[in-house]
């Protein structure tokens, strides 16, 4: 009898001991999931900021010596070609067309280059000392359009040392900053799908469009009132650097900062506008496709639209991976709840649509419409 | 009848537009498409920005004309006014037709004559509607005009889309092409593995037959101990010998079922498939342009990447000679096929660090599980 008490007040004890650890272990987990993705953005961006600040100051130091040389190198050859044709003009009166002609070449040939036409309008136009291209503010700026990757061309490495740098930095640069803008992107696409899209994708998705056609209008109105450019060259600017297509043909005074900020904003709203449409049409070819037979063909080249996006996303599913991994802990304490769930995500789960292989930010968009948020973590390992 | 006809009609009608949109978004279609939009944005951009650089050329030439008379007429006077007074007019001249170059430059004059050279050829402008839509972006030739801004943004809007549907397309059938390609390579080699694991195994059969002949006669010769204890060593060398070499043709079938079936090209493979493409744009570059190799594979890198400075740009190609303009076609499809292989790249590189990840997670998950 007295044994058997024994036994039974240890078998309550370990069982409390297995509570307690539960409790705590769900706290440690809640902690977690409530820290993990928060890091994860915070540590992208800031590995950004880091990698451009740095990139400046090191272009800066390489190519700011270089440009120095090369100015006194052009004044002294527009000196050098003055004096030519002055020579001309005074020996031969009868070849003074001729003479115009040759210095009209050599100037034009010389001025193709940039150093040089900086050089000559500085300091033979105004009559002042050339400023430098290459500060730092124009080499963040610089930094930063290579990697998202807009390309203005205001400036450039010449030298070959910073020209094979370039070459290295943008192939680490380009993937990180992708990937951080399509991480950006995503959260906060799920912060407007969350508060408009419980019942469907349309209401974000025409959101994020007037937002994409509003973006360089508005910009563009206030890179006209603050610079000197015209209203549509500020509306063209704007559109082609968010697009990253990236002329430079125009050179708007802009702060730097806000130059950056702009470019990254209007950048990461067209990841996410394409992003959301082709998903939404992803969706409404899937509602078509209960009557259409090749509706199965036309989902899956829409669908590709949206991978397409990868390419300037980087590996946003490694992005997506690592939401997962975050998110996982959340998954232990709820095993029971979802295993129930499950099989009503089966039963709704589009027939048509079984061939094709949803990507992680799909599985966001598409899916959310139909179920809970508490769903999403347990759709991002289904998907 | 009447109703029955009309319903017929119109399922046709639907039938054929169905047809319609699905050959447009196969492959063939799309390469069609973003080709002849291309052309399109081609014809567009000559018919309006070459005559505002026709205009920009005409300027220059008679601002230079205006020039030429001046120092002309100071240069006849020479011989009535002092030669200070020379000097100071010709500069000014000199300096006023200078601002009028550089103005001119900023309005997109490049030095070409009127005529004999120009940015907006035909092909100048196909090149420039692939740069707008790639997003690749030079700004050496670039929209001047008010209405060729405008049609710029929109063809932009339009063509950008475009494209990216037209780059995973050919991208992923790029990636199932070489993914293909990738298996048939790994067949080839177990199954010369194989054979050669097949011809060794036919050695080890002569010598055990070659063995069991010599045990055999010596079982004749013999008496029955030594005959007994020499029969019972060859079997079994022999067995052993045999069961060594099927187990490792198991192990090499195994090793190639195995790596079929993860179906992943190495992301060195794909690294080394866009170095090579790299590689061969520098080689023709450098040829035609006379850069270096660095400047060559440095332009190469800018256009495929969509980076696009402009500062290096195939200059001596902005002609009318009918060579200049086989040079820019060829350019433009090089950048085209570029795109393609780099979304090709892009896909096949995704599929390697989705399965590392999701292994990472398989791990991670099997170690929670333990821990509970």
């Amino acid at each position: 009898m007295t044994v058997s008490m024994e036994e039974n007040s240890k078998i309550q004890m370990l069982s409390a001991t297995s509570k307690d650890k539960k409790v705590a272990t769900d706290r440690s987990l809640l902690n977690k999931y409530h820290l993990g993705p928060l890091a994860l953005h915070t540590g992208l961006v800031l590995s950004c900021v880091t990698y451009a600040l740095g990139g400046a100051y090191l272009f800066l130091s390489i190519e700011h010596p270089e440009e120095l040389k090369r100015r006194e190198k052009a004044i002294r050859e527009f000196q050098d070609l003055k004096q030519q044709f002055m020579g001309n003009i005074t020996s031969g009166i009868e070849n003074s067309e001729q003479s115009i002609e040759i210095y009209t070449k050599k100037l034009i040939l010389m001025l193709e280059d940039a150093h040089n036409a900086h050089a000559f309008e500085y300091f033979f136009l105004n009559h002042e000392i050339p400023k430098d291209m290459w500060t730092f503010s124009s080499a963040l700026v610089f930094t930063t359009t290579t990697v998202i990757p807009v390309g203005y061309g205001y400036i450039f490495p010449v030298s070959a040392y910073g020209r094979m740098c370039l070459i290295a930095y943008a192939l680490l640069g380009i993937p990180l900053t992708l990937v951080t803008m399509a991480d950006t992107g995503k959260f906060a696409a799920q912060l407007v799908t969350r508060w408009f899209g419980d019942n469907n994708m349309a209401i974000p998705a025409a959101i994020f469009v007037c937002l994409l056609f509003a973006y360089p209008l508005v910009v563009g109105f206030i890179l006209c009132s603050t610079s000197n450019i015209t209203y549509l060259d500020s509306v063209y600017f704007s559109l082609t650097s968010i697009f990253t297509i990236g002329f430079g043909d125009l050179t708007p005074d802009m702060n730097v900062i806000h130059m950056v900020l702009f470019l990254a904003v209007g950048v990461i709203l067209v990841t996410i506008t394409l992003d959301i449409v082709a998903a939404e049409m992803i969706d409404r070819v899937h509602y078509m496709g209960r009557h259409v037979g090749k509706a199965k063909e036309l989902a899956g080249k829409m669908f590709q639209l949206a991978q397409s996006l990868n390419m300037k996303q980087g590996l946003v599913s490694g992005v997506g991976q690592l939401h997962a991994l975050a998110r996982f802990g959340m998954l232990v304490g709820r095993e029971e709840v979802d295993k129930t769930q499950e099989d009503g995500i089966i039963a709704f789960s589009p027939d048509v649509m079984d061939g094709l292989e949803f990507m992680d930010t799909l599985s966001i968009y598409s899916r959310r419409s139909r179920r809970s948020a508490e769903n999403s973590a347990r759709n991002l390992f289904l998907s | 009848m009447g109703r029955r006809h009309r319903r017929s009609k119109v399922t046709r009608v639907v039938n054929l537009v169905k047809k319609i949109i699905a050959f447009f978004f196969s492959h063939i279609g799309l390469c069609a498409l973003v080709v002849g939009y291309a052309l399109l944005g081609a014809v567009i951009f000559k018919a309006v920005e070459g005559p505002h650089e026709a205009e920009i050329q005409e300027l220059v030439k008679s601002a230079r004309e205006k020039a030429v008379d001046v120092v002309w007429n100071a240069t006849f006077r020479v011989n009535r006014l002092d030669s200070k007074q020379w000097k100071k007019t010709v500069l000014d001249e000199v300096k006023r037709f200078k601002t009028v170059c550089m103005l001119s430059i900023r309005k997109g004059y490049d030095g070409k004559e009127y005529g004999k050279q120009a940015q907006w050829t035909f092909t100048g402008a196909f090149l420039y509607s692939l740069t707008v839509i790639t997003t690749i972006g030079y700004g050496n030739t670039a929209a001047k005009t008010y209405i060729g801004k405008t049609l710029t943004m929109l063809y932009a809007i339009i063509g950008i889309p475009l494209m990216l549907l037209f780059l995973t397309n050919i991208g992923d059938v790029m990636a199932k092409i070489f993914r293909f390609l990738y298996a048939q390579s790994i067949r080839l080699k177990f199954r010369l593995i194989l054979w050669h694991k097949k011809r060794k195994a036919a050695k080890i059969r002569r010598a055990n037959s070659l063995v069991s002949r010599l045990t055999r006669g010596h079982r004749v010769k013999a008496d029955s101990s030594v005959d007994s204890f020499g029969l019972g060593a060859g079997a079994d060398v022999e067995d052993l010998l045999t069961a060594r070499v099927e187990m490792e043709q198991l192990e090499v079938r195994e090793t190639a079922a195995a790596q079929l079936e993860s179906m992943t090209v190495p992301i060195s493979l794909v690294v080394f498939t866009m170095l090579g493409y790299l590689g061969v744009g520098t080689t023709i570059f450098k040829v035609w342009e006379g850069w270096t190799f660095l400047e060559s594979f440095y332009f190469c890198f800018i256009s495929l990447t969509t980076i696009g400075f402009g500062d290096k740009f195939p200059s001596t190609s902005v002609s009318n000679t009918d060579e200049a303009q086989e040079k820019l076609v060829i350019t433009s499809i090089y950048l085209l096929f570029g795109m393609a292989l780099l979304a090709m790249c892009f896909n096949l590189a995704q599929e390697e660090v989705q399965n590392k990840t999701r292994w990472i997670a398989d791990k991670f998950r099997s170690k929670e599980d333990d821990d509970d």
